[in-house]
């Protein structure tokens, strides 16, 4: 990477949280058929923290932070981003299932970056950047690629805004995504295993960025199973094992005095 | 020349195949443009048909998904000659709508030839629902999941995600839908369309050279057919372009047959 990223959100103008609580959860379930991956979720995590979810594949962690997005729906439970209910419209003080452009309002302040990227291939990375301003937030066009460039020039991508995801590495299209979402000012960032798909030599470009924003104060969950970058980064570090949260300390505690068996069981295995 | 106990007219065949002596025939000019507009438009309605029925049948509302269902149902299961009849004698019988001719711009577009378009596009539709559905459906799951996390809704997923990338996979089952659209024209004669077939037809009631004439129309089907190919070959060439540079160039295609191939493609 040509420079050291930075100011990352001042291009944006900063999330507006509205609340000390970015994100609650209270008793979440969810199944998928007959199989339970989420078996009563509660989380609080406040604004400017970074929380990293780690646990053995298979745990519920990829399902946890798409609920988290409303990209799958709860079957039990509460969720509620930046001060709103998610998923759910109360209407005359009866609680129903929110619609399709509820729902797509309610996603607006929840930045996501997923495993595989998950670009637009035919967007230019400025383009994929300004997509959400523009087709959602009725950004000028204008106004839209001045902090689209801005953001691509931070991350070190200056030169590429005009590459399509297919020309660009691994580590250069995750960067990309990381603007993608940012640029919707959102009030939280969720990374669904960001470095997974990744060639060894491209994760620290990526975890660099990700760095940055925690130094920033974006709020961030962030499922991964880099542990080093856990325990530099993360202010809490989440255990996950079979649909429940069985650990949730600070990094120091969570890998030094692990208080549950399952924990220490996974931490001598990837440590 | 004489083939079993009927002589073969040289003259005949070859005045109405020759474009130039073909086309002082009024009747034979105009219906070949009447052929050409009409497969243009009924394709177009097709499309347009294809992408509402394809976002349809994914609606969370059982009742527009039904809806297609059915459409697909009747459109595919019955012949088009039938609802060619149904649209123009039928509608009109039950006083629901005649088609009267419409004047636009100084031209006459009449009645039989709207209830072509409609006939044909309608039934198109259905047909261009599936290939829609299929190249939607062959889109990344996740493409959906990041224009959704955008906060984009369902249909501007659609408009600026999902169905300009399915475009690659839909252009060239499109093209050969358009081919078949070409030959299928023809099939208004039934209500008595007045377009390229049909002018054919009118000439042999009053020449009795079915051979030669019949022959001769069918060369023209075949020179749109094949046109079209090389249209299509150049497009599907362009996207292959954009997709991936080792895509076969269209002269090697050409070379190779496969235009050809397609342009006499399938019957339906």
């Amino acid at each position: 990477m040509n420079a050291q990223p930075g100011d990352l959100l001042a291009v944006v103008g900063g999330p507006e949280t509205v609340s000390d609580t970015v994100i609650q959860l209270d008793d979440v379930h969810k199944s998928f058929h007959d199989l339970e991956v989420l078996r009563g979720i509660d989380l609080t995590v406040r604004r400017s923290e970074c929380v990293c979810v780690v646990g053995p594949s298979g745990s519920g962690k990829t399902t946890l932070i798409r609920c988290i997005n409303a990209l799958e729906a709860i079957d039990r439970g509460r969720i509620v981003v930046n001060g709103h209910p998610l998923g759910t419209v109360e209407r005359n003080g009866r609680v129903r299932p929110a619609g399709d452009r509820t729902l797509a309002r309610q996603r607006q302040d929840i930045g996501m970056v997923f495993q595989r990227f998950n670009l637009f291939p035919h967007m230019t990375a400025l383009e994929n950047v300004i997509a959400g301003p523009i087709r959602v937030r009725g950004t000028s066009r204008a106004q839209a690629e001045q902090i689209g460039r801005e953001l691509l020039i931070r991350v070190g991508l200056s030169d590429k805004q005009r590459s399509y995801p297919r020309q660009l590495s691994g580590g250069q299209q995750q960067r990309v995504a990381i603007c993608r979402a940012l640029a919707m000012r959102p009030a939280v960032m969720l990374f669904d295993e960001p470095t997974s798909a990744l060639d060894p030599e491209m994760i620290g470009e990526v975890l660099t960025v990700i760095a940055e924003l925690q130094h920033e104060g974006m709020t961030m969950m962030i499922v991964t199973h880099e542990i080093q970058f856990a325990r530099h980064t993360a202010n809490r570090v989440l255990m996950m094992d079979e649909g429940v949260i069985v650990e949730d300390a600070p990094p120091a505690q969570f890998f030094d005095h692990p208080s549950d068996e399952r924990t220490r069981r996974f931490l001598s295995k990837v440590l | 020349m004489l083939v079993g106990s009927y002589s073969f007219d040289w003259h005949v065949f070859w005045h109405y195949l020759w474009p130039p002596s073909a086309f002082k025939d009024p009747l034979i000019e105009h219906g070949l443009i009447v052929t050409i507009y009409m497969a243009a438009l009924a394709q177009t309605l097709g499309v347009i048909l294809g992408v509402l029925g394809a976002l349809g049948q994914m609606s969370r509302l059982r009742a527009v998904r039904g809806l297609v269902a059915t459409y697909l149902l009747y459109f595919r299961g019955t012949p088009a000659l039938v609802q060619l009849s149904l649209w123009y004698f039928g509608l009109a019988a039950v006083g629901l709508y005649g088609f009267p001719d419409i004047h636009l711009f100084g031209a006459t577009i009449p009645g039989v030839v709207q209830a072509g378009i409609v006939g044909l596009g309608v039934n198109e539709g259905a047909y261009m629902t599936e290939i829609v559905r299929a190249g939607v459906i062959s889109i990344d799951p996740g493409q959906m999941d990041a224009a959704k996390a955008l906060g984009m809704p369902f249909t501007r997923a659609m408009r600026f995600v999902i169905l300009p990338q399915a475009t690659k996979v839909i252009i060239p089952p499109l093209g050969n839908e358009f081919n078949n659209m070409l030959k299928s024209t023809s099939l208004v004669v039934i209500i008595g369309g007045v377009e390229l077939f049909n002018a054919y037809e009118q000439l042999n009631a009053t020449l009795f050279r079915p051979f030669e004439l019949f022959l001769a129309v069918s060369f023209y089907y075949l020179a749109l057919t094949v046109i079209w190919g090389l249209i299509q070959s150049r497009i599907e060439a362009r996207l292959g372009e954009a997709k991936a540079a080792s895509h076969p160039g269209t002269m090697r295609r050409l070379l190779a047959g496969e235009g050809l191939a397609r342009s006499l493609g399938r019957t339906r």
